[in-house]
C-alpha cells in the first residue's frame, strides 16, 4: 500500500503537468485530490498504529549490493507522513489560484508532487540507503523549486546555495551511512535500533560516524552555522517556500535525528552538539528577525529558530522532550505554513511583501485577518492554542532540567523564555501592522486583487486544524502524540496533556515570556532601529559565497599554472612532472638507487662506440645548425646511426622498419618544409633561453638515470621466454614477427588503426589545402612563399 | 660498460629533443619530436643489450631444442617495432598539420605558437580569425560555381 501511494503521488506529478491545469478555473482541487488520498489513508492508520502496529513493506532492488526498498510505517513516520500529505493537499489547492491562469502552474505540480513524493519516501524508508536517495530527490526538487523563477538572478543564486550547503551535508551523510551500516552489520534502520546502543557509542568510529550523520542533518534543518541558505531559499514561489521550507523538508534533519534517537541519545557528543547548536540557532534565528521588513524573511528567520529549537530538544533523553519536540513539530507546521500562505495572498493583493508599506488590510480581507489571527497567536503561544501547549511543554523540559540540579538547566530555560519572548513580539508584529493599524509608516500599497474565499480557504483549513488540536485531545492523542514519542525515545510513552494545569510555575515563565514579549512589541521601533545598526558583514552568506568564489579563483590559477596557454609550457610541466616522480621514486626506495651499478664487465666493441658518439654529434648539431635543410639531414644523421646500433645488436626487423621509415620522413620533411617560408620568429630572450637549457639538462639527467635503470633490471625477461619457447606454436621462425601478429596482435592492430587515422588526417588536411585563398585585388599582394629560401630562423 | 654508452646516447638525445621542443618554431619542435622518438627507444632497446646473442630469428625450424639463450632477448624489439611505425605516424600527420596552417596563414608573420586559450578574457579575436578562414572557403565556392557555370554555357 505504502509503495502504491508513493507511486500515485511521483504519476500525477507528469500527468498534472500534461493536463494544462492553467486552463481550468479550479484545478487546484483536483490537483489535491492524490495527496488527499494519501492524508485519508493515513488518518484510517492512525488509530492501529497508535496501538503499536507497524506496516512493513519489502521490495528487492538490487540484491548484490544489499539494496532494498523497505518501507515502514511506524509511529513517527505516520506522523511526518500526515504533515507531508495534509499540508500536501493545502498547497496544491492554495497553489491552484497563487498561479492562476498562469502557464507555469503544470510545471510547478510537477515539482511539487516530485518533491512530495520524496519527502513521504523519506519518512517512510527503512533502509539508509533508500532515506538517502530521497533525501538527495528532495534536495533536488527543491533546487528547481528555488529557481523557479529562472530570470530572477537571486533565486538562482539562492537555489545554488542551497543545493550546494544541503549537498555537501548530505554527501558527508552518505559517509556516515555507510559507517553505520558497518558498526551495525545491516543497513536496515529498524534492525539498527534493534541492537543495543552500547554497539554504536563504543565503537572506535563512533564518533566520526556521528559527525558525519549530524553534518547532513544540521544543514538540511538550516542549523548554526550553516542556517544562511534558508533565508535565500525564500525567492522560491511562496507556496513552495510555505511547503519545503517551512513545514516538510527543513524537518527532514529534525526526521533523521529523531529517526536516530533511540541509539544514540546516550552519547554526551550527541547531546553536547545538539544542544549547543540547537540553542544558539534558537536564539539567532530569533535575533536576526527582528531586522528584517520582508514578511517572507521574518518568517524564515523564525522557522531557522523553531529548528533550533526542535533540534536542541532532540539532545535531550526525556519523555518530556519527545512529547516536546513531537508537539513543536507539528505546532510549527500548522502556524508557520497558513502564515507563509498568507504573505503570499498580502503579496498576491497588495504586490509587495515590505512591512513598512503595509496597513490597514483587515478590512479588505476579512477573512484572511481570521487567519493570521488563528495562526499568529498559536505562534505566540498564547493560551489556549496549539502553540501555548508546545511552548508549555518546551519549558516544562528545561524547567525539569533546572530542577534536577544542573545549572544549564536554568540557562535553557531563560534561552527558552527569551525565544518564546521574540516570538510572542513576532506574532504581534504580523498580525497588528499588516492587518489593524492604521498607516503605514511608508508609501503605502493598496489592495488591488482581493482573494477570492476560495484561495483563502486553505489558510483558514490548516489554521482551523491548529486551533482544534487542543480540544480534541482525547481523541488524537494516542495515534497523533504518544506513537511519535514512543518511536522518538525507544520505550513506550504515556501521555496526559491538558491545556490547563493550574498555576505551575512553568505557566507562570510562560507568562513572563508573554509579558517581555508584549514589552518588546511595544519598543519594536528602538529596538529595530538598533539591529538595523548591527554589522551586516559577518552574515554566512558572504563567507559562503566568498568561499565558493576564493575556490573558483584556486581552479583558474591551477588551470591556468599548470595548462598554460603556450605550447612549450605545457610540455616543460610534462617533462618536469615525469623527472619529478623518478626522483621521488629512485629516492624513497632505497633499493633501486642500490642497483644503479654499472656493468662495467659487458664491453662495447669499436664500432658501437663510435656509432653511439655520432648519433650524439648529430643530435647536437641538429639543436645547434641554423639551416633548415642542414637540420633535416643531421636528424636524418641520428636515425642512420640509430638504425645501425640495431644492426649491430642484433635487431634485422627493427633495422630494416627504422631504415624505411628514416627515409620517409626525410622525404616527408624535405617536401613540406621546403614550401613553408621561414618564420619571422621572435628571438627568444637570454633568461628563458637559460631556463629551457636547464631544464632539458635536468630531462637527460632523467634519460641517463633511466637508460642505467633499464639496463639493470631484467624488466621483460620472463614473459620474453613465453613467447620464445611458445614460437612453434604459431608456426613462425621470426620471434618478433611472432610477437607482433600472434601474442600481441591487438597491439598491432591497434598500431594500424592509428595509422590509418593518420594518413587519413594527413589526407584532409592536404586535399582542403587544394583551396588557396582567394587575392583580392584591393589589398597588396602577400609576399611570395617560394622566393624566400636562405632561411636562417626555421 | 655498454649500459653507459647507451645512457650517454638517451641522455643526450632527451636533452636535445627536449631544447627544441620548447622552442617557438613550430618546424624545430617536429625535428625534438624525432629525436625524443629515438630517444624513448634507445631506451627501451637498452634493456636488451647487455645479454648479447644471436638475432630472434629461428634459422632451422625442425631443429629448434627450445634452447633460446642463444637469442638476444626479442619482446623489447617488438615494442620498438610498433613504436617507430606509431611515431612516423603521428610525425607525417603533424607535418601535414604544419603544411595546412601555412596554406592558411600564407604571411606566416601573424604565426605563433600559441594553443587556444580556454580561459581567454576575450575569446572572440580568435573566433573572428576562424570566420575569415571561413569567408574565403565561401568565395572559393562561389567562385567555382561561378566558372563551372560559365564553362557550361560556353558548351
Amino acid at each position: 500500500m505504502l509503495i502504491t501511494l508513493l507511486a500515485l503521488l511521483a504519476v500525477s506529478a507528469p500527468t498534472l503537468w500534461l493536463l494544462k491545469p492553467q486552463r481550468w478555473r479550479h484545478a487546484g482541487w483536483l490537483a489535491a485530490l492524490p495527496p488527499l488520498v494519501v492524508t485519508a489513508w493515513l488518518l484510517t492508520q492512525l488509530g492501529p498504529v497508535g496501538q503499536g502496529a507497524v506496516i512493513r513493506e519489502h521490495y528487492v532492488w538490487s540484491e548484490a549490493f544489499g539494496l532494498a526498498l523497505d518501507l515502514r510505517l511506524d509511529g513517527l513516520s505516520l506522523f511526518f507522513g500526515l504533515i507531508v500529505a495534509g499540508i500536501g493537499a493545502a498547497i496544491a489547492v492554495y497553489a491552484g489560484y497563487y498561479f492562476e491562469k498562469k502557464t507555469t502552474l503544470g510545471y510547478f505540480y510537477a515539482l511539487l508532487f516530485l518533491f512530495m513524493t520524496s519527502m513521504l519516501g523519506l519518512v517512510w524508508a527503512d533502509n539508509l540507503l533508500a532515506l538517502f536517495v530521497f533525501w538527495e530527490g528532495t534536495s533536488i526538487t527543491s533546487y528547481l523549486l528555488i529557481s523557479f523563477k529562472l530570470s530572477d538572478q537571486k533565486a538562482l543564486e539562492g537555489a545554488r546555495r542551497a543545493l550546494i550547503v544541503t549537498g555537501m551535508g548530505a554527501l558527508a551523510m552518505l559517509g556516515g551511512f555507510v559507517l553505520l551500516g558497518q558498526i551495525g552489520g545491516s543497513y536496515t534502520i529498524s534492525a539498527l535500533l534493534a541492537l543495543p546502543p552500547a554497539t554504536f557509542t563504543s565503537h572506535a568510529l563512533f564518533a566520526p560516524m556521528l559527525i558525519l550523520i549530524l553534518l547532513g542533518a544540521l544543514t538540511k534543518s538550516a542549523q548554526f552555522p550553516f542556517h544562511f541558505w534558508l533565508p535565500g531559499a525564500m525567492s522560491a514561489p511562496t507556496p513552495a517556500s510555505a511547503y519545503l521550507h517551512s513545514a516538510t523538508m527543513v524537518k527532514a534533519g529534525v526526521y533523521l535525528l529523531a529517526r536516530l534517537h533511540p541509539a544514540f541519545a546516550e552519547s554526551p557528543l550527541w547531546f553536547w552538539t545538539l544542544l549547543v547548536v540547537g540553542g544558539i540557532t534558537m536564539l539567532m534565528g530569533a535575533l536576526i528577525a527582528l531586522r528584517q521588513v520582508d514578511l517572507k524573511a521574518i518568517l524564515a528567520y523564525a522557522t531557522v529558530s523553531q529548528l533550533g529549537v526542535l533540534v536542541m530538544l532532540l539532545a535531550f533523553n526525556s519523555q518530556t522532550a519527545a512529547v516536546a519536540l513531537v508537539l513543536g513539530i507539528l505546532a510549527h507546521a500548522l502556524y508557520k505554513g497558513p502564515l507563509f500562505l498568507i504573505a503570499g495572498i498580502i503579496d498576491h493583493a497588495t504586490g509587495t511583501r515590505d512591512i513598512r508599506h503595509l496597513a490597514g488590510l483587515a478590512k479588505a480581507m476579512p477573512l484572511l485577518a481570521a487567519g493570521v489571527l488563528l495562526a499568529g497567536l498559536s505562534m505566540a503561544g498564547i493560551a489556549p492554542t496549539f502553540g501555548f501547549l508546545a511552548k508549555e511543554t518546551l519549558l516544562e523540559v528545561f524547567f525539569y532540567w533546572m530542577e534536577s540540579g544542573d545549572p544549564l538547566g536554568l540557562v535553557g530555560l531563560i534561552a527558552s523564555a527569551l525565544a518564546g519572548a521574540l516570538f510572542v513580539a513576532y506574532s504581534l508584529v504580523l498580525i497588528w501592522e499588516p492587518f489593524f493599524r492604521r498607516a503605514a509608516p511608508q508609501k503605502q500599497a493598496a489592495v488591488q486583487h482581493p482573494p477570492s474565499a476560495l484561495f483563502v480557504l486553505p489558510v483558514l483549513l490548516l489554521a482551523g486544524v491548529g486551533t482544534a488540536i487542543p480540544f480534541m485531545l482525547g481523541i488524537v492523542e494516542q495515534g497523533l502524540f504518544a506513537a511519535p514519542a514512543s518511536a522518538v525515545l525507544g520505550a513506550p510513552v504515556t501521555l496526559h496533556l491538558s491545556l490547563w494545569h493550574g498555576w505551575t510555575p512553568v505557566f507562570l515563565t510562560s507568562l513572563l515570556a508573554i509579558a517581555l514579549g508584549l514589552l518588546v512589541f511595544w519598543l519594536r521601533q528602538p529596538v529595530r532601529a538598533a539591529f538595523a545598526q548591527a554589522p551586516k558583514k559577518l552574515n554566512g552568506t558572504g563567507i559562503f559565497d566568498g568561499l565558493v568564489n576564493g575556490l573558483y579563483t584556486v581552479a583558474d590559477w591551477s588551470t591556468r599554472s599548470v595548462q598554460g596557454a603556450t605550447l612549450p609550457t605545457q610540455v616543460s610541466v610534462i617533462l618536469l612532472a615525469a623527472t619529478g616522480f623518478l626522483l621521488y621514486a629512485g629516492l624513497s626506495s632505497g633499493t633501486l638507487l642500490a642497483e644503479l651499478g654499472i656493468n662495467w664487465a659487458a664491453r662495447p666493441t669499436f664500432y658501437e662506440v663510435v656509432l653511439a658518439a655520432l648519433a650524439v654529434v648529430a643530435a647536437l648539431i641538429t639543436v645547434r645548425i641554423q639551416s633548415r635543410l642542414s637540420a633535416i639531414i643531421s636528424l636524418g644523421m641520428v636515425g642512420a646511426s640509430v638504425m645501425l646500433i640495431y644492426v649491430f645488436f642484433s635487431a634485422p626487423d627493427l633495422a630494416l622498419t627504422q631504415f624505411l621509415i628514416e627515409v620517409l620522413t626525410l622525404v616527408l620533411l624535405v617536401l613540406v618544409f621546403f614550401r613553408i617560408p621561414p618564420q619571422e620568429v621572435q628571438p627568444i630572450p637570454k633568461r628563458i633561453s637559460l631556463r629551457h637549457l636547464l631544464i632539458s639538462l635536468l630531462v637527460a639527467g632523467w634519460g641517463f638515470g633511466m637508460a642505467l635503470l633499464a639496463a639493470q633490471r631484467p624488466f621483460f625477461a620472463t614473459i620474453s621466454d613465453y613467447f620464445s619457447l611458445n614460437v612453434l606454436a604459431a608456426h613462425g621462425g621470426n620471434i618478433v614477427n611472432v610477437i607482433l601478429v600472434d601474442f600481441r596482435a591487438m597491439d598491432t592492430l591497434g598500431e594500424i588503426s592509428v595509422m590509418v587515422v593518420a594518413a587519413l588526417g594527413g589526407y584532409a588536411l592536404l586535399r582542403a589545402s587544394r583551396l588557396r585563398p582567394v587575392q583580392d585585388p584591393s589589398q597588396p599582394t602577400p609576399p611570395k612563399a617560394r622566393s624566400r629560401r636562405g632561411d636562417k630562423n626555421a | 660498460m655498454i649500459a653507459l654508452v647507451f645512457a650517454v646516447l638517451v641522455a643526450v638525445l632527451m636533452g636535445t629533443a627536449t631544447y627544441l621542443l620548447l622552442q617557438r618554431s613550430p618546424i624545430r619542435m617536429v625535428l625534438g619530436l624525432g629525436l625524443f622518438t629515438h630517444a624513448v627507444n634507445m631506451l627501451i632497446f637498452g634493456t636488451s643489450v647487455s645479454d648479447r646473442g644471436q638475432p630472434p630469428v629461428l634459422l632451422d625450424k625442425a631443429a629448434f631444442d627450445g634452447d633460446i639463450s642463444q637469442f638476444v632477448d626479442p619482446l623489447p624489439q617488438a615494442l620498438i617495432l610498433t613504436a617507430i611505425v606509431i611515431s612516423f605516424g603521428i610525425a607525417a600527420f603533424i607535418i601535414a598539420l604544419l603544411h595546412r596552417r601555412h596554406t592558411l596563414d600564407m604571411s606566416g608573420e601573424n604565426c605563433t605558437d600559441r594553443v587556444d586559450d580556454p580561459f581567454a578574457l576575450e575569446p572572440r579575436a580568435e573566433l573572428d580569425a576562424v570566420e575569415e578562414d571561413y569567408e574565403w572557403l565561401e568565395d572559393v565556392v562561389l567562385l567555382r560555381r561561378q566558372e563551372q557555370q560559365a564553362r557550361e554555357s560556353r558548351k
